[in-house]
């Protein structure tokens, strides 16, 4: 999809402006050019609106009538009207989109919205064709879950990685699902959890005799069903109340560290003395795990299983050397007769050739001999190679028992238990003296950090309730299924809504298993094109690549920075704004990519923020890899970016706000009320309209 | 070589749970070995088959109520001295070496004292009282190799 042309009447300051938008692929970028409230950020609200109605707009109390249109007491009638095309193959279909809603202003300023409405046109050449139902036909082409993706402001994109980690992670999975159409996975899930449901109910009263019972089950199932997502939410609430409370003891452990290694002597020891004895107890911890691990492996130990299986293994012994010693194994018979009668001589030492009946008599018995060995041979070469791979089982020869390494194990964990434990009481100690120092800033941070502390123990309490109550819930909706089924089962009908539930059940697997998969293999996709195009946008020359290794979404779709020292940055704390801004114009581009979705990327004030040669990165990257680009940037924004705009820019629009004549706009206006003027001065040029005090426009390039 | 390749372990349903519970493997999220003592299904099996040689339970040949494919046998070759030592159980339950030439029944042999055996182990698993089922099975196969 791209946009071709736009027309906005009283939309706030923007009354009457008309512009179109480049559609050449070399050039695919359009720039709104404009200084600080020239009507960029209106622009944007105003073709959000136009494309994905109310739902676009971040406000929904977002006023359009112009401010001085509320004087007069009228009604205000805003419009905006979007053309836009699609491509398939090689046909181009475009599509006209107008809507339009008055606002009136009652005495009291209020403000009262009426009429809106929307209409779709087929735009052909011989003239437009009205389409029906409009909201119908827009919604499949244009959802409104992708209007904050391709219609974006650098700030608004920012609030992927800013801000509360669950809101930031809940806008990362909506804008993931909605492009790569997992919303409609997700709802057919649910679909079935509801047929599940309503299969369940419609069991009541069957299972003949047993009605009573069934009945009672299937209320019971339906409870359990309802019950099940509650827990499984309250588990993510606790778990995001541990990760909040986990950062903040972080916050306040690194503030503490902090002031102590810039206090007094006495403080500084202490400091190092925390910091030695916490690396000293992480390591006793490690032990404790290595030793736990080791543990869990001694159940596959063969020690164990020789001592444990010694008995059989004895009989199967004697068993194998009693062929063995009798000769039966390995089996030589074969060869040895087959070489006497090539020899020509018995193993008597009789000769086997002529006529003579004993010669006959001794090659059919030698003949006889290989036959019958040939008939267990098959065996006999399984039982051999059993007879020798089994001999370290049948007759174990180890230098020390299983009891011998588990009690040498018990003695290693023990040992690095009590050495946590006393780390722990050094460490208890340590916030002791800490308590003891006079400081009110340490007194205040060390509480914060215990205050952190028990919240952290608290909701991973919480959690451990939760999910025992989640398991002993599920283990009982399953008892009770199974007892429920076993009664409906007598039933004919009831057969007949088992096996319905049974199919339902499949087929919600088979949903689930294709949304995991989606989930894991696009999520990686777009995780790495995101890395790709920060590393590009970021580059080399940037002092942040020293430190930053790579930038990843995760499967709970955290996005994350990692540094070359393997450890997590918090891009809201430990990123320039240049590099959170790319950042997100990154995650934008590759989950726009990845989709393989073909539509406009519009954004405000991309390049706030950012300067010198991350600035023009940023700019290059997007240029690069998006189909069709809106740009609304400042002078500011523009400036060292001329070269790039030359080579990317189909289309360059001034705007232009009367309401800064004289401050900022130069020259006194055509126009004597408050509106923005369009021109189509670009980057390098200014006109009468547009010209303004504040900076110069460079000259246009010879 | 491990002669159980291309052989399914089956199991009553009522084992499926417990099997998840014990071991890691069957653990959705990073597992507690504490709780979750066995590293995969085959380490439990096994052992519940070593079990029931030791104590001499008695072997159930036909396993009752609905089954469930709990392994494939081609997991025993990642330790392969294990197929080898079902070989010679089943040489011993038989006293017959033709045995060895049929894996299915050899596999037959072994699951039936897995059956045995699991009921066994949970038991003993369950048993327990604050301990954890990590330390308490060590501590009760230690007893049962020393005596």
């Amino acid at each position: 999809m791209k946009l071709t042309r736009c027309k906005i009447s009283n939309v706030r300051a923007l009354k009457n402006i008309e512009m179109e938008f480049s559609v050449d692929a070399q050039k695919p970028l359009t720039v709104i050019r404009a200084a600080n409230a020239f009507g960029k950020t209106t622009f944007l609200n105003a073709l959000r609106w136009g494309l994905f109605g109310d739902k676009g707009l971040e406000d929904i109390a977002y006023q359009f009538a112009p401010d001085d249109h509320r004087d007069n007491k009228s009604k205000s009638v805003g419009s905006v009207e979007i053309d836009f095309e699609f491509s398939s193959g090689n046909t181009v279909k475009t599509y006209r989109v107008i809507r339009s809603r008055e606002e009136k202003i009652d005495s009291d300023g209020k403000v009262s919205t009426s009429n809106t409405n929307v209409a779709l046109f087929d735009v052909m050449p011989t003239g437009i064709t009205a389409i029906d139902h409009a909201e119908a036909h827009i919604a499949p082409h244009l959802p409104t879950e992708l209007s904050d993706v391709f219609f974006t402001d650098g700030d608004r994109a920012l609030t992927f990685i800013e801000g509360e980690p669950k809101l930031q992670r809940d806008r990362v999975q909506e804008a993931i699902k909605s492009l790569l159409d997992l919303n409609l996975v997700e709802t057919s899930i649910r679909h079935i959890d509801r047929v599940r449901s309503n299969l369940n109910s419609k069991m009541k009263g069957l299972g003949s005799n047993s009605s009573q019972q069934s009945d009672e089950l299937v209320e019971k199932i339906n409870e359990y069903n309802e019950e099940i997502p509650k827990l499984k939410k309250d588990i993510e609430q606790q778990e995001e109340k541990f990760k909040q409370a986990e950062q903040t003891w972080e916050q306040y452990d690194k503030k503490l560290i902090q002031a102590l290694s810039t206090g007094a002597d006495n403080r500084k020891q202490l400091n190092e003395d925390m910091l030695s004895g916490r690396e000293a107890k992480q390591m006793a911890y490690d032990d404790i795990k290595k030793y736990t691990r080791e543990q869990t492996e001694l159940f596959k130990s063969r020690k164990l299983a020789t001592s444990l299986l010694s008995t059989p293994f004895k009989n199967a012994n004697e068993i194998l050397e009693k062929l063995h010693t009798r000769g039966d194994i390995p089996n030589q018979a074969i060869p040895v007769l087959m070489d006497r009668l090539n020899q020509d001589k018995c193993i008597c030492g009789e000769k086997l050739t002529g006529d003579e009946t004993d010669v006959k008599c001794r090659r059919e018995h030698i003949q006889n001999l290989i036959e019958e060995n040939q008939s267990s041979d098959k065996i006999k070469k399984i039982v051999t190679a059993v007879y020798f791979e089994t001999k370290n089982l049948r007759q174990p020869r180890f230098s020390s028992s299983w009891s011998d390494d588990y009690a040498e194990l018990v003695k290693s964990k023990h040992g690095a238990q009590d050495k946590a434990r006393d780390y722990g009481k050094k460490e208890a100690a340590i916030n002791e003296k800490i308590k003891s120092i006079p400081d009110i800033d340490i007194t205040n941070i060390r509480d914060m950090r215990q205050k952190a502390d028990q919240e952290r123990n608290n909701a991973r309490d919480e959690i451990n309730n939760l999910q025992l109550k989640l398991n002993s819930v599920n283990t009982e909706k399953k008892e009770a299924e199974n007892k429920r089924d076993k009664l409906v089962a007598k039933d004919k009908e009831g057969q007949k809504f088992i096996s319905q539930l049974n199919v339902a059940q499949d087929l919600r697997s088979v949903f689930l298993s294709t949304f995991k998969a989606i989930i894991s293999t696009e999520l990686q996709k777009v995780s790495s094109e995101m890395n790709r195009l920060f590393k590009a946008m970021i580059g080399t020359e940037s002092s942040e690549i020293v430190t930053i290794k790579e930038a990843k979404i995760t499967e709970k779709f955290e996005i994350q920075v990692i540094s070359q020292s393997d450890d997590l940055l918090k891009p809201s704390i430990d990123l320039n704004g240049a590099s959170r801004r790319a950042l997100t114009l990154s995650f934008v581009l590759a989950l726009t990519k990845v989709s393989g979705k073909e539509a406009p990327n519009v954004v405000d004030t991309p390049l706030g923020m950012t300067s010198g040669y991350v600035k023009q990165s940023i700019l290059n990257n997007i240029c690069q890899q998006s189909t069709q680009l809106v740009l609304m940037l400042t002078p500011s924004e523009i400036s060292d970016c001329e070269e790039l705009l030359d080579q990317y820019a189909g289309k360059v629009v001034t705007f232009t706000n009367t309401a800064f004549y004289p401050n900022i706009v130069k020259n006194k206006p055509p126009v004597d009320d408050v509106q923005v003027l369009t021109c189509n001065c670009n980057h390098r040029k200014d006109c009468e309209l547009c010209r303004i005090n504040e900076f110069s426009i460079p000259e246009a390039a010879s | 070589m491990n002669a159980f390749a291309g052989i399914d372990i089956n199991l009553p349903e009522a084992f499926k749970e417990k099997l998840q519970t014990y071991c890691q493997s069957g653990q959705k999220g990073v597992s507690n070995l504490e709780e979750n003592p066995f590293p995969r299904m085959i380490d439990m099996w096994f052992l519940a088959v070593c079990l029931a040689a030791k104590k001499d339970l008695k072997h159930e040949m036909r396993a009752k109520g609905a089954q469930y494919k709990a392994m494939e046998g081609v997991v025993l070759g990642s330790d392969s001295w294990r197929s080898n030592a079902l070989v010679l159980l089943a040489i011993s339950h038989t006293e017959d070496i033709a045995v060895a030439d049929n894996p299915r029944e050899m596999m037959r042999i072994a699951n039936g004292y897995a059956l045995a055996g699991l009921s066994y182990l949970i038991d003993l698993i369950e048993s327990r009282d604050g301990d954890t089922p990590l330390n308490f099975l060590c501590d009760e196969i230690d007893k049962m190799i020393e005596a």
